[in-house]
């Protein structure tokens, strides 16, 4: 396939923007004032037996 | 909200969200087909005025429905990849022009079967009538079922003419002669020889006579 | 505030019964077809009886019936849960499952009769897609609707995974099934050859990423920490592989045509994200994994455990495998054989089965309000599962590889060594043992129906007490504020 020269550099700029927001993604998660609702998060799964009454 | 650091608080909002976090999957999963399928798209387009080609003839097309019905495909490769052990098993490779009137595609996934996209010709019709009937009877060791009650059942000439006028709707290029012949093409061919007719085409009335490439040869 | 909301485990266990029903149904005609490929006068030269008009009936029934019913049941059993809230739409939600079971029903009525699209893993005819599509909108609707009104304000991980596999194969579907009718029972796609390949096989593979993955992480990221009684190794780390495996996948589809006709860069192109897929794919089994550990004595004690264990160490392996494959000089050899076969296998007794096996076993005695009548009866369910994936998959292995040497070989002087009927004629013992472990794994799932049946014995006999949907105190400041619970 010929890529015209200017969707070759679109393709580029897009695949930048998608490997930034990417790496944002995993900064903003392993950001320290998120551990603690995180936290909260991974507990959900273990209050199905809890509510058992 | 996150607290403090306003510049984060987008991507939380996402993980709030039910319906932004609906569109953004969609927008995610979409970018990886979109790529990939439009630019074939638009190549065919411009691959089929080139070709040459005709439609499949009324009887092959109720044959080609025949094989699609029986899932052929399940056991049938009909696509020649390009490596040396396939072109001298099967002949020369296939191209995205022979299958241009196939729909859907044959090209199959696998081979329990050998390949068939060259086998037009390489039997006579009375091997592959005898064969379809009861496989064992020409290969003792084949493990394909028999499929005898293609013989007993005739070709619907109507609906044949109704397939090629969907057909054309769709773009493939069958003329009003075409369409007023097909019935009177069908009549009396029993399901079996419409098969047959089908499978002797393969790799022969698919492909351009010119672009046939030289040197075609295969073992079965 | 008292508590007068309850979860809506009804539909739940409909889908469960439906999902055991069906994995019976689907897995009893693979043994069959897998019979028919050993000793092919098995078909008693009946056509609905034919291994080719049967195929398509094994892969639907074990993918979309009892796959499918799993998936959607335990998406509604895991959203209540981790939404803090009842089901919406009472009324879609039991129209999703009698719509969902109907289309099952009819796709598998009509298929052996020869009423098909020909399109692996989409062979049901038209007007059946258009039931598909509608009941699957509404699936969307009740499980974003749930969403919307959750009382927990973050969306557990578990349920961006179901959401994702909601979404990408509505997308999927109705993208693939194109097509104009030409009568009741036949349709022609408005894609041909090349084109065709390609929509269909970008079909095949996220049917594949987003059926029997997305959605199974959905199940696991739930349902393993759930039984591991601890929380997910990392949370955070679920969350970047899930943005990875959306959007990574999508583009590795054309793996499966390379050396076809389909352009030289397509297959490249799926190539490269083939190799890079197996990042999230490992992140995710890893996740898993680790989440057991310091529980790792529970696997002694409790049979769902295991089988959740295993299924992560096949979804770790047959990714492996699946990225292996898609290596073009790997593929050479591989496709068309029964090493396919053997992967696809990997992937589905292994990982999806044993892991919709393991979270039934768990969600059992809770949607069915008592333990399992047996626990004898999972460990030997567990043991004839695992040694009949054994025997299946290195039969399929064996025989593929040999398959493709077969085809591949050649004599001094250039010519084929073998003929085609030779590597048949040596595949047949291979035929033979895959029956076997096939018959292990359906026997298996007999054991869980009759334990499943006798632990229901309580919920037929009188109405099991709804569980109560834990409604909390209002908090400062929390928006949106929780629901008042539901009349």
């Amino acid at each position: 396939m010929n890529l015209q020269p200017f969707w070759g550099q679109l393709a580029g700029v897009i695949t930048v923007i998608l490997m930034l927001g990417f790496l944002g993604i995993w900064a903003w998660l392993w950001l320290p004032q998120h551990k603690r609702k995180f936290d909260q998060m991974a507990r959900l799964p273990m209050q199905d037996e809890d509510s058992e009454q | 909200m996150a607290r403090g650091y306003r510049g984060y608080k987008y991507f939380e909002a996402i993980e709030k969200n039910a319906g932004l976090l609906g569109i953004l999957t969609l927008i995610m999963v979409s970018i990886g087909g979109l790529a990939e399928i439009t630019p074939i798209f638009m190549e065919a387009h411009a691959v089929k005025p080139a070709l040459g080609v005709q439609p499949y003839s009324p009887l092959r097309l109720a044959g080609k429905d025949i094989y699609v019905r029986e899932g052929c495909y399940l056991c049938h490769t009909q696509m020649i990849r390009a490596l040396r052990a396939e072109s001298e098993r099967y002949g020369p490779y296939s191209t995205a022009s022979e299958s241009v009137y196939d729909r859907p595609h044959q090209w199959g996934s696998k081979r329990t079967g050998p390949d068939l996209a060259r086998v037009g010709g390489k039997y006579s019709d009375e091997w592959q009538r005898v064969h379809l009937k009861d496989p064992r009877a020409v290969v003792p060791e084949s493990n394909m079922p028999g499929y005898p009650w293609l013989s007993k059942a005739l070709v619907d000439p109507d609906e044949v003419q109704t397939k090629m006028r969907v057909l054309r709707m769709l773009g493939d290029p069958y003329t009003d002669e075409d369409i007023a012949g097909a019935r009177k093409a069908v009549a009396g061919h029993t399901e079996m020889e419409a098969i047959i007719a089908y499978l002797q085409g393969l790799g022969i009335d698919n492909v351009p006579q010119a672009e046939a490439p030289a040197g075609a040869k295969g073992a079965p | 505030m008292p508590t007068t909301e309850t979860y809506n485990d009804h539909v739940v266990r409909l889908f469960l019964l439906a999902a055991a029903v069906w994995g019976i149904v689907g897995m009893t005609i693979g043994v069959y077809v897998a019979a028919e490929l050993a000793w092919p006068a098995l078909n008693f030269d009946i056509p609905w009886l034919t291994f080719s008009r049967l195929r398509p009936n094994h892969t639907f029934g074990v993918i979309f019936a009892f796959g499918g019913s799993a998936l959607i049941g335990t998406c509604y059993y895991v959203v209540q849960r981790t939404g803090h809230t009842r089901l919406a739409h009472p009324r879609l939600a039991n129209f999703t499952f009698w719509g969902w079971q109907l289309a099952c029903v009819l796709a598998m009525a009509t298929m052996p009769f020869g009423i098909t699209q020909s399109k692996e893993y989409a062979e049901p005819e038209w007007f059946i897609d258009i039931l598909i599509a509608v009941v699957w909108v509404s699936i969307g609707v009740v499980f974003f609707s749930t969403l919307a009104r959750r009382r927990i304000r973050h969306i557990y991980v578990a349920n961006w995974y179901y959401g994702a596999f909601i979404i990408a194969v509505g997308l999927l579907h109705i993208i693939n099934n194109i097509a104009i009718p030409v009568s009741l029972t036949k349709s022609y796609p408005v894609y041909s050859g090349a084109v065709d390949a390609m929509v269909q096989w970008w079909y095949g593979h996220n049917a594949v990423a987003f059926f029997l993955t997305a959605g199974f992480l959905g199940m696991m990221y739930y349902f393993v920490p759930r039984q591991a009684k601890q929380p997910l190794w990392s949370y955070r780390f679920s969350i970047v592989n899930f943005w990875a495996l959306i959007s990574i996948y999508m583009w590795a589809g054309s793996h499966h045509l390379m050396y076809t006709a389909l352009p030289d860069w397509v297959q490249s192109v799926g190539m490269a994200f083939s190799l890079v897929l197996l990042m999230p794919s490992w992140g995710s089994a890893a996740n898993g994994l680790l989440t057991f550990n310091g529980s790792w004595h529970r696997l002694k004690s409790d049979p769902a455990a295991k089988f959740m264990v295993i299924s992560l160490v096949f979804y770790a392996a047959s990714t492996f495998e699946g990225s292996l494959m898609a290596v073009k000089t790997v593929n050479a050899l591989s496709h068309y054989t029964d090493w396919t076969v053997a992967h696809v296998h990997s992937g589905s007794i292994g990982w999806v089965a044993m892991i919709t096996i393991g979270s039934l076993y768990a969600m059992a005695p809770r949607a069915l309000g008592r333990p399992m009548h047996s626990h004898k009866g999972m460990e030997l369910h567990f043991w004839m599962h695992t040694i009949g994936l054994l025997l299946y998959v290195l039969a399929m292995w064996i025989a593929g590889v040999m398959q493709g040497l077969m085809w591949r070989a050649t004599n001094p002087d250039g010519s084929l060594t073998y003929a085609f009927i030779d590597g048949l004629i040596a595949t047949h013992p291979w035929y033979v043992i895959r029956l076997l472990g096939g018959l292990l794994v359906v026997g298996g799932m007999a054991v869980m129906a009759w334990n499943l049946w006798h632990t229901a014995a309580d919920a037929r006999k009188h109405l099991i007490s709804p569980i109560p949907v834990p409604i909390p105190e209002p908090t400062a400041h929390q928006s949106p504020a929780p629901r008042p619970a539901m009349a």
